[in-house]
């Protein structure tokens, strides 16, 4: 990456524990600006748990989180957002009741400020459209957004981040439950984004998608890093075959479990991309997605 | 010094008592996560059955704690979670609050009926007879009670912590289906929580029974193991050993407060903070609970959304409404009916159908659960009482304004607290209100405030049907409010916040600004009700705003549909309605409706069958609020691996 780009986000050294299970040990890492960076690791490593600390749904019990050369670290959500952060979730955090252009529409007004959603009026309606185009759902808008299958609700949350404007974009397992295609779409859109200049961080576990768009990429495994680089070099690196890719080459989250030779490596307890809200595609040892 | 000694024996033995309710309502919430508002209920039938048995029936102590511990509590416990429970895992917040809270009601209202409020009951001891310790008397009855209680502890303890029982009924709520892989049944142990709760409710009940000297009383007893709660919270209905000394805790503060805080306090100020000391006590303990932390549950709202209503819909309802009514103000113009007018009845449906609407607001809209509507109306009907000699248009201004005021000084304390805990401090505040400020002699006292006809120079209110034709226009000015309200940004936001917590803090916006001002609303719109619906009685005390019909009113609501102006009304009507037939209907009515929450996610009026598709309603594709797992089916996750 460029040397001269800004770290819109640097997180040192932040550990959380819960109860004696310790999620996240002295993380850091950094993210820049025009840049996708990616988060993989095993389910259970730490990854849901770091985007909470980010955007300030979970305090660190160490370590500082900083945003755009701010401390962020004991800032409460809302105020992140307002500074340029923006999230979707691992488990379905649409506005149900609301519409798919509602959802949207309640990005958009939040990030409006409190009186400037008048003056925006009259560009709404457009400005909704063009993010449900960027995202593929051109044709969802006067959907109730509960209504949609998985893969597209997650779409749903995308464009909301988006509608807010964000200089850093956290995704958290954007790619699971859409098919081939949709995830290649979803991959040009992520790079284009960068393009623009918005810093991505993204957590997937589509390897094939993670090493293809990923500018550079960091390895949590057990709440550590155990190693950080651009793609050639995490593929290469012994520690990661043996922590999470196994020994195989790598290969996409989202195969079926046939084809998966039911190999014990960590990679084949991936949920299933339907399974989201059934709960036992998360069921996991660790804290991690389980909320407590 | 010996008085000291006394008070603490006896704070104590309090305490116990509380203890045994309160860990009733935390292996009931551990084991299926719903709180019990019906414990103090529960509690009280089985002293009064306690009484019936024992008292009434000569039957021996022993045998009929035998018949309500160990089989009346734990039947009834089995019942209520198969019938009223079972269906409401996973649901939101509000509906297990409605059923439980429903329960008491009903419980409270059947005790009314059987065991009629005007026989006095005393219960003796169970043990008689008393021994002197450093100069005090000490029952024996208070002995048991604090055995009992250790035993309970105990007994718990080892239940929780050293069976495999135990384990599975603590795992339940964390995480069902791993305890259903693991071979347990969580249904089963949710069960079993039920039926301990009540057993040990009942158990609270009948042993706190003879502390009454006066006698027992439905509504005295009920409350008293609310003191339960306080405690429960103190212990994050989790811990029992936390929840066991908080008891004790309150017990002994309540002694010490009575015996020598309020000595020191004006005479007439005395009897109202004895009654709302539970209360202030519940308040401060959900005070020290710490501050929610947004988690991103990753809940799907599966019912189907209530339609949005358009602004010129809303606005030709809203006219047509009116038109039917004035026909109806002009046709029965003063015609007397049981004793009051069929208009002024209807003035308190309109009335109470704007308090209904605040309802939807608050808990429809932004899902927050309030109690304590009747208490707004109730300070908004003395406002305008005292406002300006009463009867003016001040009056309903300074009714609403402050009102408004008040709402958000509550909800400020409060916003930090989650759902279920919001509603206990709801709950809290209407109860405080009800017995220890209304009843006040500065206040409503004994004999109520007169409030005075609102009467417009040139448009004369006095009579029957202008002042009905008043309240309607409110009542729809209301309606009209609360659509345009959903239809606004500020609508978007509630139904946001409702749907999603996490989400709506990580687009910017703020949670706590957002409840402050939609209680406030609330309440400015349950004060305008209070005041309207003073100007329809002429004069009104505190049995108007009572808060068990506080409750079974939030319950009406709940039960036809908490999500559209169209429940709203139908609430309001039915309830007064049914009171004028008789309370039986009304509990009837309750407990048909508590049964149907458990099924119906939106109410009567949620269910599909009986929508009637308006002609200018855009028709829809989607079928009954889909399941999970039917939108699963869909996915185009499920697709690629069916294909695989």
């Amino acid at each position: 990456m460029p040397p001269d780009d800004a770290a819109v986000l640097t997180v040192s050294e932040v550990g959380v524990r819960f109860g004696g299970v310790a999620a996240l040990n002295a993380t850091s890492l950094t993210v820049h600006s025009g840049t996708v960076t990616g988060l993989i690791g095993p389910n259970g490593a730490g990854k849901t748990t770091l985007f909470n600390v980010i955007s300030g749904l979970q305090s660190p019990d160490r370590g500082t989180v900083s945003l755009f050369d701010t401390d962020v670290t004991s800032m409460r959500p809302h105020l992140r957002a307002r500074l340029g952060l923006a999230r979707t979730f691992q488990r379905l955090e649409v506005f149900g009741s609301l519409t798919v252009s509602e959802n949207v529409q309640v990005g958009l007004e939040a990030s409006g400020g409190r009186w400037g959603r008048i003056g925006r009026r009259a560009g709404l309606g457009s400005t909704i459209e063009s993010l449900l185009d960027r995202v593929g759902l051109t044709e969802a808008g006067s959907e109730q957004s509960s209504n949609l299958p998985t893969g597209l609700a997650r779409m749903v949350e995308l464009a909301r981040a988006l509608a807010i404007g964000p200089r850093l974009l956290l995704l958290d397992e954007p790619g699971s439950g859409l098919d081939e295609s949709e995830s290649a779409a979803l991959g040009a859109l992520l790079t284009s984004l960068a393009a623009e200049g918005m810093a991505v961080l993204l957590v997937e576990h589509d390897m094939e998608l993670v090493m293809r768009i990923c500018d550079h990429i960091y390895v949590l495994d057990f709440g550590d890093i155990i190693c950080s680089g651009g793609p050639d070099q995490v593929k290469g690196d012994p520690r990661v075959q043996a922590a999470y890719l196994g020994d195989g080459a790598p290969s996409r989250g989202a195969l079926p479990r046939g084809e998966s030779n039911g190999s014990a490596t960590p990679v084949h307890q991936i949920p299933e991309p339907d399974a989201t809200s059934t709960d036992l595609g998360h069921l996991s040892t660790r804290p991690e997605g389980r909320g407590r | 010094m010996s008085n000291f000694l006394q008070y603490t024996v006896f704070g104590i033995m309090l305490g116990a008592g509380y203890a045994i309710a309160a860990t009733g309502l935390v292996v009931t919430y551990t084991t299926s996560g719903v709180f019990n508002f019906a414990q103090g209920a529960v509690g009280m039938i089985a002293a009064f059955c306690y009484w019936e048995l024992v008292v009434a029936s000569g039957l021996p102590v022993l045998a009929a704690l035998a018949v309500i511990l160990l089989v009346g509590a734990p039947l009834s416990g089995l019942v209520v979670e198969r019938v009223l429970m079972r269906r409401l895992h996973g649901s939101t917040a509000e509906r297990p609050v409605m059923v439980t809270l429903g329960l008491t009601v009903i419980l409270t209202g059947l005790a009314t009926i059987v065991w009629s409020p005007s026989t006095q009951r005393t219960v003796e001891s169970m043990v008689s007879g008393q021994f002197g310790l450093f100069g005090i008397n000490i029952q024996y009855q208070e002995v048991l009670l604090i055995g009992v209680a250790a035993v309970v502890a105990v007994a718990l303890r080892i239940l929780f912590h050293s069976t495999r029982l135990g384990h599975g009924l603590r795992a339940v709520t964390d995480d069902p289906q791993l305890l259903a892989m693991a071979g347990a049944s969580p249904n089963r142990m949710s069960q079993y929580g039920w039926m301990l709760g009540l057993a040990l409710a009942a158990l609270s009940g009948v042993l706190l029974a003879p502390t009454q000297a006066t006698g027992i009383s439905i509504e005295a007893v009920t409350l008293l193991v609310v003191n339960g709660y306080a405690a429960a919270i103190v212990g994050r209905l989790r811990n029992i050993p936390v929840t066991f000394a908080a008891a004790i805790g309150i017990g002994l503060a309540e002694n010490y407060v009575i015996n020598y805080l309020l000595p020191h306090l004006p005479q007439n100020l005395q009897p109202d903070i004895t009654v709302a000391l539970p209360m202030v006590f519940l308040f401060i303990a959900l005070v020290t609970v710490p501050s929610v932390r947004l988690r991103a549950v990753g809940r799907l709202t599966t019912a189907r959304a209530p339609r949005v209503i358009g602004g010129r819909e809303s606005l030709v309802a809203g006219v047509a409404f009116f038109a039917v009514a004035a026909v109806l103000g002009a046709a029965f113009n003063n015609t007397p009916f049981d004793g009051t007018t069929i208009l002024s009845l209807g003035g308190v449906v309109m009335s109470l159908g704007i308090v209904a609407l605040s309802l939807v607001l608050v808990i429809g809209y932004s899902g927050q659960i309030t109690l304590c509507q009747f208490a707004f109306m109730g300070i908004g009907a003395f406002v305008m009482g005292k406002t300006a000699g009463g009867g003016s248009l001040l009056g309903l201004l300074a009714a609403t304004v402050l009102c408004a005021v008040v709402g958000g000084l509550i909800a400020l304390p409060t916003i930090r607290l989650r759902d279920l805990y919001l509603a206990l401090a709801t709950f809290a505040f209407a109860d405080a209100v009800a017995t220890g400020f209304f009843p006040d002699s500065h206040v409503y006292g004994s004999g109520g405030v007169s409030i005075g006809r609102i009467v417009l120079p040139g448009i004369s209110f006095g009579g029957d049907a202008s002042e009905f034709l008043m309240v309607t226009f409110f009542f729809v000015l209301s309606a009209w409010l609360v659509l345009a309200i959903r239809r606004s940004y500020f609508g978007r936001r509630l139904v946001a916040l409702n749907d999603s917590p996490a989400a709506f803090a990580t687009v910017g916006l703020n949670i706590g600004a957002t409840k402050v001002v939609v209680f406030a609303v609330g309440a400015a719109m349950a004060g305008l009700a209070g005041a309207l619906y003073g100007t329809v009685q002429g004069v009104v005390g505190t049995t108007d705003f009572d808060f068990f019909s506080g409750l079974m009113f939030v319950l009406f609501v709940t039960i036809w549909s908490v999500r559209t102006v169209t429940g709203a009304f139908l609430a309001a009507l039915t309830y007064v309605v049914l009171n004028q037939v008789s309370p039986n209907w009304v509990g009837l009515f309750a407990g048909v409706g508590i049964i149907l929450i458990g099924r119906a996610a939106n109410g009567i009026l949620g269910i599909e069958v009986l929508r009637v598709p308006l002609p200018w309603t855009k028709a829809t594709s989607e079928t009954m609020s889909g399941e999970p797992a039917s939108l699963l089916g869909v996915g185009t996750g499920g697709e690629s691996r069916a294909a695989g």
